[in-house]
Order: C-alpha cells, then sequence, then structure tokens
C-alpha cells in the first residue's frame, strides 16, 4: 500500500490551502486502494476526460469531488502503466495544452484594447496561477515519483552549465508558470511595462486612480512569481524586464525634480522637500515594487537629489553650523550620511565651530580664579555640544570624536607657542580648590560631581604628566597642612585618575595617601609608648612619617635648623622610638613644613596662634629675654638668610616682634612687642608662607622636561632592545605611540634623547644606512 | 739644532731613489725628539719637521700624513706611529717626504678615503679627556676639510657661531659631512623628521630663517 504525502506548493499571492489537497488525497487515498496495481491502460481514452477537468481546474471551474478523484487515479495508472508507463506522454499531451491554454489568453487579453491591458492581463493571471497550482496537486503523482527523480541536483543547477537544449521535465506548476512567462509575458512585457511606468508615475504625482495599486501590483508581481520555482536567478525576469526600466524611469524623475526643487527652494526648504520624498519613495516601494528593489530606488533618489547637488548643500554647512540651526541640521545629516563622501564637509565644519567656541570662551581669562572659570567654561561648552550632536546628530560617533579633537585642541592650546601650556596646571588648582577645606558651602555631592566631570577635561589633556606633579603637589600640601574636605573625596578623585591612566600613574599618590593612615597609626603607637614609661615631653607631639621617593618635597629644600630647646627631648625620644621598630631607614626632619601652635602669655589677652616652626623658634628664643638682636637670632637657629628672612619679615608684618630699622640688618634690634592685640585669640599666620611662588611653578615644569628626557630614552632603549635594528622613521612612531598615555612628545625632543643614547653608546647608526638604527648589547 | 736645520734643507746629497731604510728613518726621528722623551716627537719637533718639509703645519697635508700614521694626538708623533706612517710611504728623509706631498694632497679627492681621513680628524683633534670636541677646534677642522669644497660652510661657521653650542660629538660630526655630500644647496631635499642629529635641523631652520629675513 502507498502513502502520498502531499506537497504544497503557494504562490505569492495564491491562496492555496493545504487543507483542500489533504481532503483531496485523503479521498483519493479511500477511493485508490482498490487499484493500485499496475495495469494496462488506454492513454488516449483516459485523456480526452482528463483534459476536460484539467481545462475546469486551470479556468476554476467547479470540478466535482469524484471526477478530481477519479482523474487523480488516472494519472496514477497512467504513470504506472503497464507493459510501458505513459509518463512522458502525459507530460507531452499536458504541456501542448497548456501552451494552447495561454495562446489563447494572449489574444482575449489584447482584445480589451491598451486602456484595458493591465487590467485584463491582471485578471487572467490571478485566474491562471490560482488554477496551475490546483493542477499541480492533481499532478501529484506524476511530480513526485517521475519527473523530480529525473531533475538534476542543485548544485548541478547552480555551478554546471546548463545547455540550452536541456530538456528537462518540470514539475506541472512550475511547467505553467514557464509557459505563462513564453507565451504571456514575453509578447506582452513592452506594452505591460509601459503601462505600470504610466502607473507609478502618475501615483508619484498624486493622480492615480484608487483601483489601479492592487493591479499594478498583482502585474509586477507576477513577474517575480513566475521565476519564483527556479533555483537561481529567481528575479532575472523581473529585473530585466521592469526593475531596470523602472529605475531609469525613476532617475530621470528625480533629476528632474531636483531641478525643479533648486529653482524654487533655498537650501533649509530643498532639504525638507527630498526627505519628504524619499518617505514616499519609501511607501510607494513597498507598495508596489518586490523588496530586493527597496534600497535600489533610494539610491537613485539619493544619488540624483543629493549626491549629484553635493555642492549645494555643503556650501551652506559652515553657516548653518555657526548659527547653530538645529532644525536645518537634523536634516542635513541624514542626507548627507545617504550618500558618499557627504558627511565629511559637516564634521569638518562642526569641529573648526566648537574649536573656536572654545578659545572664545578660555581665552583672556582673568583674576585669581582663572582656574575655576577655565575648567566650568570647557565644560559647559562641551556639555552644549555633547547634547547638541545627541539631539540633532543622533549621536554619531563621528561627530563625538570631532567634539573630542576639537575639545582636545583648545584644551591643550598654548596662547605663546614658546610657553608651555598652562591647563595641566589650572585643572590641577581647580580639583585643588574643590578638595581644600573652604567655607564656601558647596554640598559634598556637588563637589563629587565637579570632581567626576574634571576628569572629562583630564582626558583631553596631552600633559598628562604635567597634570600629575602638580597635583601630587597640591596633594602633599594639603595632606601635610590637614587642609583636606574630606578623606573619602581624596581617595575617590585618585581612583577616577587611576582609572583614566592606569597604576602607574596614580601609584605615588596611593602611596601618600597610606603613608597619612600609617603615620597616624604610629603616633598612637608612640604616644602609647610615651604613656607606658611615664615619659613626659611637655608638649603635645605628633609626627608624620613619608616615604621619600612617593612625596614631592624634594630633599634638597633640606635647609640647617638648630631644633629649640624646647623640642629637643621630642625629637630624640621619637627617633629612638622610630629606630627600634624599624632599623635601617634614615629619617629627615623637613622642619620647614612644620607647624605649631604657640601661647602668647605676656600680652594683656592670651593669644594661642599657629605658626610655622622657625617662626615659633624664632619667639622661643624671647622666653628669657625682651630683645635680641638679628645676628643672634640667625646665629642661635643656624638658618640661612633666605629662611632667616622670609620667617622673620612674617613676624615682623605681623606685629609680633618690633624691628628697629626698615630692613632686618644683622644688627638690627628686635623686640616683642608688648603692645599687640588682635581681635581674634585664635588664629593663624602661616598662609602667607604656603602659597606657591613662581619659582616653584618652574621648578616644577623644568623637572617635569627632565622626567620626560628619560622616559622617552628608556622607551627608546626598551624598543631598540627588543627590535635589535630599526628604521628612523619606525622608532619614532614606536615611541610616539608608547608615550601618549602621558605626554605628547615633539619628534625634536624623541631626536635629542636619540642622539644622548648615540653618544651613551646604547644605539648607533648602523654603518650604511642613513636612516637606520642598531641596538648596542 | 736650528742652524744645522739650514745646512740640512739644502743639501742635496740625499738620494730619492735609494731603498727604504729602517734604521735611516729612526735616526732622522731622533733628530726631531729631546733626549728626556726620545720616543716622542712633541710640538717642538713637529714645528721643525714642518719647517724641514716645507709645510705649514696648519696645511690640510699634516692631517693626511697623521692619519697615514694613525697618530693618535695633534701635535705629537710617536716612534711606532712615525715607522708605521713613513713605512707605508716608503721614505726616510726629507725629500722622500716632499716627493710624496701630492700623493698625500690627490687621496683627499676619493671619497672614501676623504670619508675616512674626515672621521679619524675628529678623535685626533679632540682633548682626550673628553669625549666631544670642544667647539672652537671643531670650527677650525671643519674649515680645513670642508671650507674648500662645501658651499655652506661659511653659513654653517656663522650658525656655530650663534648658537650655544659648546662641543660637537662624533655624530654630529659625522653627520656633518653626510650632510656636506648630500644636501642641495637650497636645503630642498632636507627632511626636518628625518634622523639628521637635532644640530643640523637647527642649522636648517636657521639659514632658511635667514634667507627669508635676507628676501624681506
Amino acid at each position: 500500500m502507498q502513502y502520498w504525502t502531499c506537497q504544497c506548493f503557494s504562490f505569492h499571492e495564491l491562496h492555496f490551502s493545504f487543507l483542500i489537497c489533504k481532503v483531496y488525497v485523503q479521498n483519493c487515498f479511500y477511493s485508490c486502494t482498490m487499484s493500485l496495481r499496475p495495469r494496462r491502460v488506454n492513454f488516449n481514452e483516459m485523456w480526452v476526460g482528463l483534459q476536460e477537468t484539467v481545462k475546469g481546474v486551470i479556468t476554476l471551474d467547479n470540478v466535482p469531488r469524484a471526477t478530481w478523484n477519479s482523474h487523480f487515479s488516472d494519472i496514477y495508472a497512467m504513470c504506472v502503466a503497464y507493459p510501458e508507463p505513459f509518463a512522458d506522454r502525459l507530460y507531452q499531451e499536458t504541456k501542448c495544452f497548456l501552451d494552447n491554454h495561454v495562446k489563447v489568453l494572449l489574444e482575449k487579453v489584447r482584445a480589451n484594447g491598451e486602456a484595458n491591458l493591465l487590467k485584463c492581463y491582471h485578471q487572467a493571471w490571478v485566474e491562471y496561477s490560482t488554477g496551475i497550482g490546483y493542477l499541480h496537486c492533481l499532478y501529484l503523482y506524476l511530480n513526485q515519483q517521475h519527473i523530480k527523480k529525473q531533475k538534476l541536483s542543485d548544485a548541478e543547477v547552480i555551478y554546471g552549465t546548463l545547455g540550452p537544449d536541456t530538456q528537462e521535465q518540470m514539475e506541472i506548476g512550475e511547467l505553467g508558470l514557464e509557459i505563462w512567462k513564453k507565451n504571456m509575458v514575453e509578447p506582452l512585457k513592452e506594452n505591460l511595462v509601459n503601462l505600470l511606468l504610466e502607473g507609478i508615475h502618475y501615483d508619484r504625482l498624486g493622480e492615480a486612480s484608487p483601483n489601479i495599486t492592487d493591479i499594478v501590483q498583482g502585474v509586477i508581481n507576477s513577474f517575480v512569481s513566475v521565476e519564483d520555482y527556479k533555483r537561481k536567478g529567481k528575479l532575472e525576469l523581473y529585473q530585466e524586464i521592469f526593475e531596470a526600466p523602472f529605475l531609469q524611469a525613476s532617475g530621470e524623475y528625480y533629476k528632474r525634480e531636483a531641478s525643479k526643487l533648486l529653482q524654487e527652494c533655498d537650501v533649509s526648504q530643498y532639504m525638507e522637500r527630498v526627505i519628504q520624498r524619499l518617505e514616499e519613495e519609501t511607501l510607494r516601494s513597498n507598495k508596489f515594487l518586490h523588496s530586493s528593489s527597496f534600497d535600489k530606488v533610494k539610491a537613485r533618489c539619493e544619488q540624483h537629489m543629493v549626491a549629484d547637488h553635493l555642492a549645494f548643500l555643503h556650501g551652506e554647512c559652515k553657516a548653518m553650523v555657526r548659527e547653530e540651526r538645529c532644525k536645518d541640521l537634523s536634516n542635513m545629516y541624514p542626507l548627507l550620511r545617504s550618500v558618499k563622501d557627504g558627511i565629511g564637509v559637516l564634521i569638518v565644519e562642526l569641529l573648526e565651530h566648537i574649536k573656536a567656541q572654545g578659545l572664545e570662551t578660555v581665552r583672556g581669562l582673568k583674576g585669581d580664579n582663572v582656574h575655576i572659570q577655565f575648567v566650568e567654561n570647557m565644560l559647559s561648552v562641551h556639555k552644549k555640544y555633547k547634547e547638541l550632536i545627541q539631539d540633532v546628530f543622533n549621536g554619531d560617533q563621528s561627530f563625538i570624536g570631532a567634539l573630542d579633537k576639537a575639545c582636545a585642541s583648545v584644551v591643550n592650546h598654548r596662547p605663546n607657542p614658546k610657553m608651555a601650556c598652562r591647563s595641566p596646571e589650572m585643572l590641577a588648582k581647580y580639583c585643588d580648590s574643590l578638595l581644600k577645606k573652604s567655607s564656601k558651602g558647596i554640598s559634598e555631592s556637588e563637589i563629587d560631581e565637579k570632581l567626576a566631570q574634571s576628569i572629562t577635561i583630564f582626558k583631553y589633556i596631552d600633559d598628562k604628566d604635567i597634570f600629575q606633579k602638580f597635583y601630587a603637589r597640591m596633594l602633599a600640601k594639603r595632606l601635610i597642612h590637614s587642609q583636606s574636605q574630606s578623606m573619602d573625596a581624596e581617595e575617590a578623585m585618585i581612583n577616577r585618575l587611576k582609572q583614566a591612566c592606569g597604576y602607574e600613574f596614580t601609584n605615588k599618590l596611593h602611596r601618600m595617601f597610606t603613608d597619612m593612615s600609617v603615620s597616624s597609626d604610629l603616633n598612637n603607637k608612640f604616644n602609647s609608648f610615651l604613656k607606658l614609661d611615664n615619659i613626659d615631653l611637655g608638649i603635645s607631639f605628633s609626627i608624620y612619617i613619608l616615604q621619600a621617593g612617593a612625596w614631592p618635597l624634594g630633599q634638597n629644600s633640606v635647609t640647617p635648623f638648630a631644633v629649640p630647646q624646647e623640642l629637643e627631648k621630642s625629637v630624640q625620644m621619637f627617633e629612638n622610638f622610630y629606630h627600634n621598630h624599624f632599623s635601617g631607614r634614615k629619617l629627615t626632619w623637613l622642619h620647614h613644613l612644620c607647624q605649631a601652635e604657640l601661647k602668647l602669655s605676656y600680652l594683656k589677652k592670651p593669644y594661642q596662634i599657629t605658626m610655622q616652626t622657625f617662626q615659633m623658634a624664632i619667639l622661643l628664643l624671647f622666653e628669657k629675654t625682651d630683645s635680641l638682636t638679628c645676628k643672634e637670632v640667625q646665629e642661635s637657629l643656624q638658618l640661612n638668610s633666605e629662611q632667616f628672612g622670609k620667617h622673620l619679615m612674617s613676624l615682623i608684618e605681623s606685629k609680633i616682634l618690633l624691628a628697629n630699622t626698615e630692613a632686618p640688618t644683622p644688627e638690627t634690634v628686635l623686640t616683642l612687642n608688648f603692645e599687640y592685640s588682635n581681635k581674634r585669640t585664635k588664629f593663624r599666620i602661616t598662609a602667607a608662607l604656603q602659597r606657591e611662588s613662581p619659582q616653584e611653578v618652574e621648578q616644577t615644569l623644568s623637572s617635569v622636561d627632565e622626567d620626560r628626557k628619560l622616559y622617552l630614552q628608556a622607551a627608546i632603549v626598551r624598543v631598540m632592545k627588543s627590535r635589535k635594528i630599526l628604521r628612523h622613521n619606525a622608532l619614532i612612531q614606536e615611541v610616539l605611540s608608547q608615550s601618549k598615555v602621558t605626554f605628547a612628545p615633539s619628534i625634536s625632543m624623541i631626536k635629542k634623547c636619540i642622539e644622548a643614547l648615540i653618544d651613551k653608546q646604547y644605539i648607533e647608526r648602523t654603518p650604511n644606512s642613513a636612516d637606520e638604527y642598531s641596538y648596542v648589547a | 739644532m736650528g742652524d744645522r736645520s739650514g745646512v740640512r734643507r739644502f743639501s742635496k746629497t740625499e738620494d730619492t731613489s735609494s731603498p727604504f731604510n729602517q734604521k735611516r728613518c729612526i735616526t732622522w726621528f731622533r733628530e726631531y725628539t729631546s733626549p728626556d722623551d726620545p720616543d716622542v716627537l712633541g710640538p717642538e719637533g713637529m714645528e721643525k719637521f714642518c719647517e724641514d718639509i716645507g709645510v705649514e703645519p696648519e696645511n690640510v697635508v699634516m692631517l693626511v700624513l697623521a692619519w697615514k700614521m694613525n697618530a693618535r694626538q695633534m701635535g705629537f708623533f710617536t716612534q711606532q706611529e712615525w715607522l708605521r706612517g713613513l713605512m707605508d710611504l716608503q721614505c726616510d728623509s726629507i725629500s722622500k717626504v716632499q716627493s710624496k706631498l701630492d700623493y698625500l694632497r690627490l687621496l683627499l679627492n676619493d671619497q672614501v678615503t676623504f670619508k675616512s681621513i674626515y672621521r679619524y680628524a675628529y678623535d685626533f683633534a679632540r682633548d682626550k679627556d673628553q669625549r666631544s670636541m670642544d667647539i672652537e677646534t671643531a670650527k677650525a677642522m671643519l674649515q680645513l676639510l670642508l671650507g674648500k669644497h662645501w658651499t655652506l660652510f661659511g653659513q654653517f661657521n656663522n650658525f656655530l657661531e650663534r648658537s650655544k653650542y659648546k662641543v660637537i660629538n662624533k655624530d654630529q660630526w659625522c653627520n656633518i659631512l653626510e650632510f656636506s655630500r648630500t644636501i642641495a644647496n637650497d636645503l630642498s631635499n632636507y627632511d626636518v623628521d628625518g634622523a639628521w642629529p637635532v644640530m643640523l635641523d637647527e642649522f636648517v631652520e636657521w639659514l632658511k630663517a635667514s634667507k627669508d629675513v635676507r628676501r624681506s
């Protein structure tokens, strides 16, 4: 017993329901179980009846179920006929029938004149294509058992060469479509296509008649459906007879549209109309065309309405950007993006504009808080244009890139080419002002946010190593003089820098931080130690121990100083304590950074003054006497002239000491001012000494230069060691890419370092080449 | 020794065609050295020697001769160096040396030999305590070697004078020769980002700037 599975054939516009077929098959099954044995068949007789049914099926006539079933089994019988099967003959007869049928249809379709051609063709197609689907099912057995087996494999079809004589038999459904193509489409194609193009044209003009849409769509679809069964080149017919002329006609149309619009409109209106047109065309494509054509049509439109007139559009870009005409820009963006080389001009204009705006806001800043103005102005420019790019350009990465370039260029701008850029210093100062204790009343979360934003500016800075130096020095000051607002905020900022720049960058900062907590720990231990041994120092005493390598305090700034008697015991005790805990470490006292609180009890009111150690040392000499000469004071303390002068002047200026000459000389007599008074009884006089002097700035910048040279030399040696031999340009590139994380070296600086290394014989020029170096092992 | 030299110079008793005699060569050497230091010919001896062969001490031929001897220090010849050089030239008398002077001059015309002499000159002329040559010596040596044939030498000399360079190192020295040989007078083929030492970059910049000044 045989069991058929029904294979369904569905076309684009056809609704061949599986159900119908299934029902037929089931019926077939039941009625055919009787007659499955091959037997003798009279073909001609059988064919007469079958042909009638075929005609009925193909014309969607009413074919009774019984008739269907009986002819279904007739086909089976023919195919398994004994002694010879009639499969081929059946195929040929059917083919012949269909051929004639379509030819007749052709005449019918033509008969109603040009005007009705589309409609008649469409009607005929709908009927035929549905019918052929049913027919395909009727011929199921022939299709499955006979024709399919002869088919070439897919691979042979796609990669092999099919000769023109390959008269392969097709399944009936396919055969029907092939015949339609040959007998109906081929003869009518020109007329049909002309009418189709006309129809679409009217649709463009907005003059389409309502029911024409379905017909046009249906006809176009027939070109696709008719080849749908093909294994390769499915859209050949569609593309050749319809798509190509359609694209051509569309192109012409857009060209004309564009010219017309250009005459009537300015740029803003032009763009709006083009965008509108593009949207319309998209809808139209969806309505009429096969999906493979959508992009092609869009590309044509873009070509003729945008690409061909690029100069016109580009010409307006500059003004549009300058005036920040957002509506126009948001139209310009998609249009330019859709064509080749379109968007570049816009990106460049934006870059220049942002740069100009940025430079404007940071030029000529004056006053004490230049650093705050600089950072906040830059941030507001950045924010403004970031938002603009988000709104108008959809956050496009290329535009963000332009924003970054522009900001980097502004941030690293040098008003005077010979002097270093001031931005790193200003940014460090900005952070310093936020991290320092102040009475400004900004909330903690606001400070946190501002610090987070400052990283945006930090990322643009080229000379990050200069920033690091300034930041480190300011941090050191804050920590030593207890000026930090919040240790958490300090640590958070260091972490942000680490995220932006890596561990190396913040290593020292972290160490400075840990020193602070270690020191406080040590202080506690020291105090317990004193208590334990019942030692009384006479003064209260606390210490910061700093790792020499991590703090930017400079060993050279330590000056000679004779520790006052009142402090001697403490200093000694602590040194003993420390050396007992940590042997092998050298302690260097940094008295010039220390401060003390001194109580003055010889005046009408007692005063508690916080002052620098040297200032205190000077005053302590007056413990037992009211006046001394400068010479005596300086000799007692063994301070150098610079330190002595500075601290003495500050005491004189604050009126605590009186001098009997205008300018202090060794013979000047200093006396305590017994008439001294101050509104406040508790205050400090260290401020002036802590402010950063211009020499310190100079020092920082020149030490940066030295560090950079060492860094570059180390980088060059590293590169040369691994590559052994390298050309000049390649070496420069390697060094540039390695160092760009921290700063942007000039080629001249790199060359100087190369020369220094040649001189030190780490590398040499290769003997025969002008610009090649080799590593000297 | 001064009187005897006059007699020597005009003596025609020496035969320039006699074969080289090492002993004679050394004896001749001894005429220029002093008993305290018999193996080294010093500045005084050098002066006399130059007088005898009729060449000024600053003449470039002396440099070529020193190069032949591979003399280590300018102004001095050791006996070993003397012998080495003169044996190579097959000279053991004044007249023989005089006959070789043209040959020595001609050596400067060969590119490869000249380069060798030029490079030798650096180590020869510099102060052995220092690694680099001081600028004054450098200018003098450059004048000697490149003054006649390098068009831009005068400019380079001016540049050095105005610059803050106090010494010239070997790398710069060698590159100056390369520069003089490969770079056009209008500096059109000079690549400022190339492997030239920074000193030459600065020279080119200076030259271009001064040309602009002159033009305007």
